[in-house]
């Protein structure tokens, strides 16, 4: 006597404990990679200054620059500001603890995914082959940066397009596919709002998969009646996608289109480590490579509603390819964030990896499985991946010794300044205290996280003169092309002179206003009547 | 016979039993582009094979 199937409210209950379980692993090992502490990346305090300003009504404005318009997508620092708004919980606070509430979305949708495509066991198996199997997402999957976290929301879009086309599978019941068309379409929308390259990917995923559906067609997918519109029924879902899509980023095209790049670094930035094979290959894990081909063509054959994975994989590899040929000599072919085309690519191999060891497990009597094997075979592909479990934290800057460090200066700034005002300060302080502690402004940033269409090599010489010079009417000059009021220098710095601060004492243009206790910072406010108002 | 599922094994077997040699020793010419490429090449050969599958199925059914 065999036992009766699961009632349908049962089966939900089980989803439900399932997801639940991901979301509770995913805060102990997040807890555990964060040491509870506030963490963030480099690339986070460009964002959190922006969410200062927002949540000041400073919208739609440069947050480092004054009066520049914005160069970066503002997805992350809106969700910020508002989650900020209604919790009154501070920016900072929020994006230190947003590994937790943020990234968890990652593996939620990794698993939602993994459902759609092929079933539970492959849907856990996901969490493993993507997060352990690559160096990579190992050693990111804790980054609070957009062009991470937008992974999970290119995930949510295509799960939706993966129902719409679904929907067009003979046998499918045909419920809600518009519905799932037009949220695919916003949910790629807001991707690009969060972070334009994962929309693109995901765009491409989506248009890869049409065209394969038109050229090649799966097996019994072109019934008359499961697709009124034929062969084009997957087309014209794209069309939809698209125009809703296109429409609702529009406002974002035009400003990025706008965006006047005479230092194009930061897009064309090359991530050196990107060029090892731990980052772009499966190095510790190996074997998540032919599991990821079994699975691309289980899925080929099986499950032809899925082959967006595969326009995933392919405009992964094709962005990767281009910016590796880019490095060698004689190849000037524009390209983008290598590194990011990386882990998309290795998304994709993880989530077909998944499916070709839950097709590989191999099956007992009655339909179930030798679990036994299966959890050796799980082992060997995977368990290798576990060697990079050292390193999580690489790229993690801990806020707490920061925040304990620059307490008074944040304090001071707050309270005594706006958000209008400028700062004179070296680079790195600026654009980690003065931008993204404060939300204050400043001539310049570093390279890399300042806007691309200011002279950011001229700024920066700017910066470093007004710092080194002893001549008071140059700096009085030079200070008053930015509309600086303040000068904010740690005198504990070793680019700065030992006698920095004895050096300026004597200037009338500078008013010492804030003094470190236990360190070298120092606030100077320039005082509008001797610097014959400069800071004005 | 040989089917499309076998050659797709061989192809997956060969590109991890090449992988030492190409990651680790890296030999001259050698580079990410290479890897990258045989990873595209390895993903159209694997979705020809499927898609002809396909075909046949569908051929057969009708």
């Amino acid at each position: 006597m065999s036992a009766a199937p699961p009632t349908r409210p049962a089966r939900h209950r089980s989803e439900l404990l399932t997801l639940l379980a991901v979301i509770v692993g995913w805060f102990v090992f997040a807890g555990v990679v964060t040491r509870s502490h506030r963490v963030v990346l480099y690339d986070t305090f460009r964002d959190m200054g922006w969410a200062h300003n927002m949540l000041a009504g400073r919208i739609w404005g440069d947050p480092l620059l004054p009066d520049h318009p914005p160069w970066y997508a503002p997805g992350s620092p809106v969700l910020v500001a508002g989650l900020a708004k209604l919790t009154t919980l501070s920016v900072v606070d929020l994006y230190g603890h947003a590994a937790l509430w943020a990234n968890v979305w990652l593996p939620v949708l990794l698993y939602v995914i993994g459902r759609m495509v092929w079933d539970r066991l492959t849907a856990l198996l996901a969490l493993a082959t993507v997060v352990v199997g690559s160096y990579t997402w190992l050693t990111h999957i804790t980054a609070v940066i957009p062009s991470l976290q937008g992974v999970a929301l290119n995930l949510a879009a295509l799960g939706c397009w993966h129902a719409a086309v679904r929907s067009t599978t003979p046998g499918v019941p045909n419920r809600a596919a518009w519905r799932w068309t037009t949220a695919s379409g916003v949910l790629l929308a807001v991707s690009a709002w969060y972070h334009p390259l994962c929309a693109v990917i995901a765009a491409g995923a989506i248009f890869v998969q049409t065209v394969l559906d038109i050229a090649m067609p799966g097996a019994g997918t072109h019934d008359a009646a499961a697709r009124p519109l034929g062969r084009w029924a997957v087309a014209v879902r794209m069309l939809v996608v698209a125009v809703i899509a296109g429409v609702l980023a529009a406002p974002l095209i035009a400003r990025l289109a706008q965006v006047h790049a005479p230092n194009s670094d930061a897009l064309r930035f090359f991530a050196e480590e990107s060029e090892r094979p731990e980052y772009y290959a499966q190095y510790y894990a190996p074997l998540i490579l032919p599991c990821a081909f079994v699975g691309l063509y289980q899925i080929a054959r099986r499950r032809p509603d899925a082959l967006w994975l595969a326009g995933y994989l392919v405009v992964s590899l094709v962005g990767q390819g281009v910016a590796f040929l880019a490095q060698r000599p004689g190849w000037h072919v524009p390209h983008l964030l290598v590194h990011e085309f990386i882990w998309h690519g290795q998304l994709a191999l993880g989530i077909c990896a998944a499916v070709g060891l839950a097709t590989l497990i191999p099956g007992g009597a009655a339909g179930t499985r030798r679990w036994g094997r299966g959890v050796v075979l799980v082992g060997v592909v995977v368990g290798p991946g576990l060697v990079g479990l050292p390193d999580v934290r690489q790229y993690h800057v801990d806020l707490e010794p920061l925040l304990a460090q620059r307490q008074g200066v944040t304090n001071w700034i707050r309270t005594h300044t706006t958000l209008a005002d400028v700062f004179i300060a070296p680079p790195e302080l600026g654009y980690q205290v003065v931008g993204g502690l404060t939300g204050r402004k400043c001539i310049v940033g570093p390279k890399l996280h300042t806007n691309p269409s200011v002279d950011i090599d001229a700024r920066q010489a700017d910066v470093a003169r007004l710092l080194a010079t002893d001549d008071e009417a140059e700096f009085i000059t030079r200070a008053a092309r930015y509309g600086a009021r303040y000068v904010l220098v740690d005198v504990a710095d070793p680019s700065l002179p030992p006698d920095w601060a004895a050096r300026h004492a004597a200037w009338p243009t500078l008013e010492l206003v804030y003094a470190e206790v236990d360190g070298g910072a120092r606030i100077y406010a320039l005082r509008p009547d001797a610097a014959g108002g400069a800071a004005r | 016979m040989i089917h499309a599922r076998h050659i797709c094994v061989i192809v997956a077997v060969a590109v991890v039993a090449a992988r030492p040699w190409v990651v680790w020793l890296q030999p001259p010419g050698y580079s990410p582009v290479s890897y990258v490429g045989a990873l595209l090449v390895g993903v159209g050969f694997v979705l020809a094979h499927a898609c002809a599958a396909n075909h046949a199925a569908r051929n057969r059914a009708s």
